[in-house]
């Protein structure tokens, strides 16, 4: 299992441009995942060699490499999404988040695949091929952030980024064992990041342990002029996470674990709950009345806001384009159809029709007001509680081509991670206990800008399960 | 869907949909919609709906005029360049 500590052992011994080389190198030889889609081979080996040259190792994260997902903007390498319609696009920019870490000493490594344009739970839409989650190759890593995780689940890396919109960083990480963030919408900026819901998106790490994403989450949030919607709040004191003495009120939601949940995932939470009692932990036992709503609210203002950012995809600028066309408008709706899978045309016409003209009261606007009802719900529960555990996904990880056909199945799998996203929460996914290949894993929810309680409670429960092996 | 509504919903989304693909997209858009008009069970308070998940009001950033600096700015935003000329796709026009 490759951690940061483990990488900045290594620099200590043998420097920082021979273990870049040989992360690549390996990348190359076992990437069986099909997790990365690019390497940055040459900039990644002469970044290694200035900053050997520099010799700064204060930088904190100093030589470690970062695996980022192609839908956030690297510059000079290309920026697919995923997608056939950017499949040669070349990004000119770096994204904030990729400022921050070059800043901080990191290296980024590669891009990594992803279902197209973030709109998936299985990384079975990407134009790219399917990734293949590395606990057992047979199956899913997840989605859309799959290529992330499969990259650190598979010890290419030891940390990535990926992007969480309905629960693409914390699936995944749950499908594949990892821990992964979504922090409070508004933490890390998202310049850069290509846009699928901008009311929802919020980039997120995705690592194999508590100590290397709160490293990673520490370098990439802050204030962004860049992007409007980050907050300029001042990051809590993360030193003192581990010995954590403060004593949680723990709420938990008992009507959604009627429904179809697997048996391991549910007897894992129930076990996890317990021992945090033991600690001195508390449990709340709590109501959530619109929880139906949580899974058709979100597929009503996803794709809306999707349809919209996609928009600018029609092959006059960039991207790929259909030649031979003999009008503007042929030009542009037959580059899409040629440029866009299935699941984005669906979500493209799922949500166009509920902002149509007759339908968006009806719809949009009716999932507006839902979405505040579902955002008061949630943050008057924190008036009787810290944190809310759920598990992370209803189930295990199915094998790939399974379930792609299966799209309520897939819709309705993000029921817990959702909620975080609508009220824009920060909600963090910790795997719990082996079960068969895989993980069963707990998510832990919290009030915004309250991503320290989740760290020091994250702590606690990683050192119960003793973490992943 | 209907057949006018669904005409109207290729041209919106710009999307050349070939026969088959529009089949499919048809059945796939019927299951969703219909498990999504289950929000219009919710009886709606008196509140304001909700556009982004902070209920932020002004998102736009204070105007500042600045100095501009450099025309190689733009310039290099641009993959291809000939010259002092921006390449670009060439586009047909009506």
């Amino acid at each position: 299992m490759m951690k940061i500590s483990d990488v900045k052992d290594r620099i200590d011994k043998e420097g920082i441009v021979p273990i870049v080389r040989s992360v690549i190198k390996n990348i190359k030889e076992n990437d069986v995942y099909n997790s990365f889609l690019e390497l940055n081979e040459k900039n990644a080996i002469k970044q290694a060699e200035k900053l050997s040259d520099e010799g700064n190792n204060d930088k904190p994260l100093y030589g470690v490499p970062v695996a980022v997902k192609d839908n956030i903007a690297v510059k000079n390498m290309k920026m697919t999404c995923g997608s056939k319609i950017l499949q040669d696009y070349i990004s000119p920019y770096n994204a904030t988040v990729i400022e921050k870490l070059k800043k901080a000493g990191a290296i980024i490594i590669g891009k990594t695949n992803m279902d197209e344009f973030a709109m998936g739970t299985s990384n079975e839409h990407s134009a790219f091929g399917p990734v293949k989650n590395p606990l057992n190759k047979e199956y899913v890593p997840g989605g859309s952030s799959g290529g992330s995780a499969a990259s650190v689940a598979g010890n290419l890396v030891p940390v990535s980024l990926g992007s969480d919109t309905g629960g693409s960083v914390r699936q995944p990480a749950a499908f594949t064992g990892t821990y992964g963030l979504k922090p409070t919408y508004g933490r890390v900026s998202r310049y850069g990041l290509t846009a699928f819901a901008s009311s929802l998106d919020q980039i997120g790490p995705i690592t194999n342990s508590m100590d290397d994403l709160v490293s990673l989450y520490s370098v990439i949030t802050g204030k962004d002029k860049k992007d409007s919607t980050t907050v300029d709040m001042h990051l809590d004191d993360l030193n003192k996470l581990k010995n954590n003495d403060k004593k949680y009120k723990i709420g938990i939601f008992k009507s959604m674990l009627d429904d179809d949940i697997n048996i391991k995932i549910k007897e894992d939470y129930y076990k996890i709950l317990k021992n945090l009692q033991k600690k001195g932990h508390k449990l709340v036992e709590l109501d959530f009345d619109k929880k139906d709503y949580i899974v058709p609210i979100y597929q009503i203002i996803a794709p809306a806001e999707a349809s919209s950012n996609l928009a600018r995809f029609d092959g006059i600028r960039y991207g790929t384009r259909k030649e031979g066309t003999r009008s503007k408008e042929e030009l542009v709706s037959k580059t899409r159809n040629l440029g866009f899978g299935e699941e984005v045309k669906r979500r493209c016409l799922v949500g166009t029709f509920v902002l149509s003209s007759g339908y968006a009261e009806k719809y949009y606007k009716k999932a507006l007001i839902a979405r505040k009802m579902i955002k008061k719900e949630l943050e008057s529960k924190f008036d009787s509680v810290d944190i809310i555990a759920t598990p992370t996904t209803p189930n295990l990880p199915f094998k790939i081509g399974e379930k792609v056909e299966n799209i309520l199945y897939m819709y309705k799998s993000d029921l817990f991670t959702i909620p975080a996203n609508l009220s824009g929460l920060p909600a963090l996914s910790i795997p719990l206990y082996k079960t068969g290949d895989f993980y069963t894993s707990v998510q832990l929810m919290g009030n915004s800008f309250k991503e320290i309680d989740l760290f020091k409670l994250g702590y606690e429960v990683e050192k119960i399960t003793g973490g992943k092996k | 869907m209907t057949e006018i509504s669904i005409k109207k919903m290729k041209e919106l989304i710009s999307i050349d949909l070939t026969g088959k693909e529009e089949e499919k997209l048809k059945k796939d858009f019927s299951k969703i919609i219909e498990y999504v008009d289950k929000i219009s069970e919710i009886e709606e308070e008196k509140i304001d709906y909700l556009e982004n998940s902070r209920d932020i009001k002004k998102l736009t950033h204070k105007e500042e005029i600045e100095n501009f600096q450099s025309i190689q700015k733009i310039r290099d935003n641009f993959p291809k360049k000939i010259k002092n000329y921006l390449a670009v796709p060439k586009y047909i026009g009506e």
